[in-house]
């Protein structure tokens, strides 16, 4: 016997049917949701979430710590010397010396921020979008 | 008095007029809280979900492009996130073997269930829709309460159209079979 949409005598044990009803401030906690402050659409909400914003935070933090260990007079950091004024004159931008060290801060920096950045992705499609 | 179409509502809301959602809460709002409830068994969590899903739909007004009716699409958004939660607090139910629900008298359930009253009836429905898979009540709640079509109900759920027939059909053969056992000394008189 196979499925029929037409003359299913079952309907009619539903006729009548009083639906179970939800407590009766449903409707305004509904619309005191949707008119709270923190509801966000994803199309209103900003491009950038906080973990995305730790994400470029880290990759710029590794970045600058990467140029500074990089250096090349890095026991006298080039910096120092132009603020003291020692260099000022001949001063030139830090000639920066790519090393394992300096290899591996900016990787790691740059995994950990991608890192955030996924998350910041993930926790958004999660939070918004998932109809 | 014929009844303002969602469209309506939802284009206000779009205008930016918030409160014609109000509109739509009210009348779907025992549909979307039955459903919750048939697949998680509780009201607190059912009034959740069916807060989070209007919430969820209002956010996505913007997307919603009309291809279906609203209720279909806020039923879909219900039962994702009905199935979702319920999948965290890992939802138990009993097997039952298909061929011992074959052997239900459909007719004579029928014909018993005819002579109740209203209320009588839908206790005896209520105790044995309990006893089905929560997926299948769904399935029963949408196609016998909300009188939705078999398509729309494959689009609420995510099946397909002969997937949705297949488990309505066993559906439908296991109610019988817990009716059965439920009104087993009515349909002894009767018989």
């Amino acid at each position: 016997m196979t499925f029929s949409e037409d003359n299913d005598p079952t309907r009619n044990l539903f006729e009548g049917w009083t639906p179970e009803k939800p407590s009766d401030d449903f409707t305004e906690r509904v619309m005191h949701e949707i008119k709270a402050p923190s509801s966000v659409s994803l199309n209103t909400a900003p491009i950038i979430g906080r973990w995305g914003w730790a994400g470029i935070g880290t990759a710029v933090v590794g970045i600058i710590l990467a140029t500074y260990v990089g250096s090349a007079n890095f026991q006298t950091a080039w910096w120092k010397t132009y603020f003291s004024g020692l260099d000022r004159v001949s001063w030139r931008p830090p000639e920066v010396e790519l090393s394992a060290t300096t290899g591996i801060i900016l990787l790691s920096s740059v995994a950990i921020a991608w890192g955030f950045i996924l998350i910041d992705r993930v926790y958004r499609i999660n939070s918004y979008s998932d109809t | 008095m014929t009844e303002v179409p969602d469209q309506v509502y939802l284009q206000r809301v779009l205008d930016g007029d918030d409160n014609a959602f109000r509109f739509l809460v009210d009348r779907y709002q025992d549909m979307a809280f039955g459903l919750a409830l048939q697949l998680l068994k509780n009201r607190e969590d059912a009034e959740e979900v069916a807060m989070d899903a209007f919430a969820k739909c209002y956010r996505s007004l913007g997307s919603f492009k009309a291809e279906s009716r609203f209720s279909t699409w806020l039923y879909r958004i219900v039962y994702n996130t009905a199935i979702s939660k319920g999948r965290k607090k890992k939802l138990t139910v009993s097997a039952i073997d298909d061929r011992i629900v074959e052997q239900a008298p459909e007719q004579d359930i029928q014909s018993a269930m005819a002579q109740m009253q209203q209320e009588e009836r839908q206790k005896y429905l209520g105790l044995a829709m309990e006893k089905l898979h929560p997926e299948d009540v769904t399935l029963v709640q949408l196609y016998y309460l909300a009188g939705r079509p078999t398509d729309e109900v494959a689009e609420i759920t995510g099946m397909t159209v002969s997937n949705v027939k297949v488990r309505l059909h066993r559906a439908r053969k296991k109610l019988y079979f817990y009716l059965e056992r439920l009104l087993r000394d009515e349909l002894k008189t009767l018989l």
